[in-house]
């Protein structure tokens, strides 16, 4: 960071609140039904990762170092002479820990932030609940404190698209407060898969990698708003608007007297923050994808929980 | 008025006032802005180019509104109409007709006859105006003309006044003259008579008419006396108290046709003939003897006016006819004058004269008018159409704009060439500027 930011108030967000109308939940319900589908339409074998360890034998797949030796089948190996291990649906209720940041920064957009993480976080949990898992849904930040929301059943759902609709922009807490904290690490403790919704700017790749255990999965949903993707959008250049505010912070950076070149670098700057999230996303086998608040779920949620 | 900058002038100043518009530009770029401020939850990710510079500085003329300013400056001066001042100062060419006829000699107040008279106030009004231009930009020279034949033509720069000479009366009564034929750049009357404001106004001529009020007084003489005009028009005439009548003097000399001829018209007129020169109205004489060379080479000749024609011997010198306000009247076939008149004198260059029998009647007609024109009343006596008012007094000045040296005027030609270069290439300017400013503003480089 260069310079010496001040520290001001910070301006009215444009998009602090999330906002889920009724046909949203028709919305998540097709979509949890088409993915559900095209899951029942893959090959057995095919590497599937919405699947346990359960007891309904589906098939095999190659085994990969480091996983546990009591699922190798050694009849293919004998066979085959290659390592497959043996994989079951899971019959045991899986736990999901879906975390939303509901910072500051997620106000930001048009559509917000905070709405593309909430429409996003409520299509997973349909999802989940459909394939039978416990779900806990946590927020940081927030303009109020927020009780974790406990759904088991698909009947659930509703309440959980209620405390996702009350969500509301404001804070300084982001993920890392979610994710550093002893407290929220222990309640994620035991759940098979975690999935984390936010811009991710003030989390410490550090604190995400120590979710990491045994099969738990990671899924890190990273929504940025389309003026974060293209500043230029945002009236620049005009009479207006020469500087960016830090919503949570408050610090101002002045786009200077070049701002095209200011904008070339600040491209750079995010193209190698979001590629930083990436790689270390592949290096640890993390389900990772970016997108834009203006893009509908349905187009990167699969990928996601793939 | 032009205003002049480092050897420039702009003729049209007002344009300066346009001014104002690059400098509120300025002064807004002065105004401490309000940071408009776009919230972005990445804003950490954008280096802070200007926040040191901000800090430094409170005010910021970007790159358009700089080319505006530029745009803006550079066409407020093509708008003023740039042009190289001039080093010369202008030159102009006056030439003054002074009326000399006899009102210009009569008194402005009637009732002070020995006062100040229509022709020095007149003169007074515009040698006021040519002191009052400005030597270092209305630098003049004037030709100051009398109307009349052989009258002075004298120039002088605007600043030496009028020739005294103009003051005299002429020796002989001169009509007024017919100004139509005078209009020119440049020229201005002096005069009695105010003419038509319109017709200044479309000819671009100065007046200078001292005006005034009739004047009463005698406006003809006679066997019997001067007749005596009220000063109001359409009033019969007075006789006025008997005198002495006028008188005419007939030389000896005279060939004898033209003795005869000037006794009976003196009779006809009632003039008493004889007696001393001085204080004669009118003198009927003949020239020098002739040198002997001279008159060896003469012999006799015929010559003729007015539809007469005599047999002419005796022939006499005579000075040069157009000297001293003579006017040649009679003049042989080779040029030479035979008889010359002025006011009060006839001179004959002959002694002998034999007019044709058959035109011995318009040759009495021709010489009686000849004696008539040259009879010199007193001088007291001024025509009725003289006295007459001259209505109020009038100050026009005239359009200088036309009476510049032609020297002058080629200078101007060039300067106004050189100006429009210079106007043609600030409008350039200007035009490149506000493109500039205008693609700035486009690219978003507010």
């Amino acid at each position: 960071m260069n310079g010496s930011p001040e520290r001001r108030e910070v301006p009215p967000l444009p998009s602090p609140g999330v906002e889920l109308p009724g046909s949203f939940l028709s919305r998540i319900g097709a979509f949890a039904t088409q993915l559900a589908a095209a899951r029942e339409r893959e090959e057995v074998g095919r590497r599937r990762t919405l699947q346990g360890d359960g007891q309904e034998f589906v098939g095999y797949r190659p085994y990969r170092p480091g996983e546990d030796l009591r699922r190798f089948d050694w009849d293919l190996l004998a066979r085959l002479d290659r390592p497959y291990v043996r994989v079951h649906r899971s019959e045991a209720r899986e736990d999901w820990w879906v975390a939303v940041d509901a910072s500051a920064s997620m106000g930001v957009g048009r559509p917000g932030k905070l709405q593309s993480a909430a429409e996003a976080a409520g299509a997973s949990i349909a999802v989940g609940l459909r394939l039978g898992a416990r779900i806990t849904l946590v927020s940081s930040g927030g303009e109020a404190t927020a009780r974790p929301v406990q759904l088991t059943r698909t009947a659930e759902l509703g309440r959980g698209l209620t405390a996702l609709g009350a969500m509301s922009a404001g804070g300084r807490g982001g993920l890392e407060d979610l994710v550093a904290s002893r407290g929220h690490r222990a309640g994620a403790r035991g759940c098979g898969r975690l999935l984390l919704f936010g811009d991710f700017i003030d989390v410490d790749p550090a604190d995400v990698l120590r979710l990491l255990g045994g099969r738990r999965r990671l899924h890190l949903g990273q929504v940025l708003a389309p003026e974060e993707w293209n500043p230029a959008i945002a009236g620049l250049g005009s009479d207006g608007a020469d500087s960016f505010v830090d919503p949570e912070s408050g610090a101002r950076r002045r786009a200077g007297d070049d701002l095209p070149r200011g904008l070339e670098r600040y491209e750079q700057s995010l193209e190698a923050f979001i590629e930083r999230w990436s790689d270390l996303a592949a290096a640890h086998g993390i389900s990772h994808r970016a997108w834009s608040s203006a893009d509908a779920f349905e187009g990167f949620l699969p990928d996601l929980l793939r | 008025m032009a205003l002049g900058i480092l050897g420039w002038a702009l003729t049209v100043p007002g344009a300066l006032a346009g001014l104002a518009l690059p400098l509120a530009i300025v002064l807004l770029s002065f105004r401490r802005r309000r940071p408009q401020l776009v919230a972005l939850g990445t804003a950490r990710l954008f280096e802070d180019r200007g926040e040191a510079a901000a800090s430094r500085r409170r005010w910021r003329l970007s790159g358009s509104r700089l080319w505006a300013v530029v745009a803006l400056l550079l066409g407020i001066l093509a708008a003023a109409r740039p042009r190289p001042a001039a080093e010369d100062g202008a030159a102009y060419v006056l030439t003054i007709y002074v009326d000399r006829s006899p009102s210009m000699f009569l008194p402005v107040d009637p009732d002070a006859p020995g006062g100040e008279r229509r022709i020095e106030r007149a003169l007074g009004a515009a040698t006021a105006w040519l002191a009052a231009l400005n030597p270092a930009t209305e630098r003049a020279v004037v030709r100051w003309r009398a109307l009349e034949d052989g009258g002075l033509d004298v120039t002088l720069d605007a600043e030496d006044g009028c020739p005294e000479e103009l003051l005299r009366a002429p020796s002989r009564v001169l009509v007024s003259p017919r100004w139509g034929r005078l209009v020119a750049p440049g020229v201005i009357f002096v005069t009695d008579t105010g003419l038509a404001p319109s017709a200044l106004e479309s000819s671009g001529v100065g007046l200078f008419a001292s005006g005034g009020p009739a004047v009463p007084g005698p406006v003809a003489a006679g066997g019997e006396g001067l007749l005596i005009w009220s000063g109001e028009d359409g009033a019969p005439l007075q006789a006025g108290p008997k005198g002495e009548p006028l008188r005419v003097v007939f030389n000896e000399a005279l060939a004898a046709p033209l003795r005869s001829l000037g006794a009976l018209w003196a009779e006809e007129r009632g003039l008493a003939v004889g007696g001393d020169r001085r204080g004669a109205a009118l003198i009927l004489q003949p020239g020098d003897e002739a040198t002997e060379g001279a008159a060896a080479g003469r012999g006799s000749l015929t010559a003729g006016r007015d539809g007469w024609s005599a047999a002419i011997g005796g022939r006499l010198d005579l000075r040069d006819g157009g000297a001293q306000g003579w006017s040649p009247w009679l003049v042989g076939e080779d040029g030479e004058c035979l008889v010359r008149a002025r006011r009060g004198e006839v001179e004959v260059g002959f002694t002998e004269i034999l007019p044709e029998p058959a035109s011995v009647e318009a040759f009495a007609v021709s010489w009686a008018r000849l004696l008539d024109e040259h009879l010199a009343p007193p001088e007291v006596v001024v025509a009725l159409e003289e006295r007459r008012a001259a209505g109020p007094a009038v100050s026009h000045e005239p359009a200088l704009e036309g009476a510049l040296e032609p020297e002058v005027l080629s200078r101007r030609a060039r300067r106004a060439s050189r100006g429009r270069m210079a106007e043609l290439l600030l409008s350039a300017g200007a035009a490149v500027a506000g493109l500039l400013a205008l693609g700035l503003r486009l690219r978003g480089s507010a």
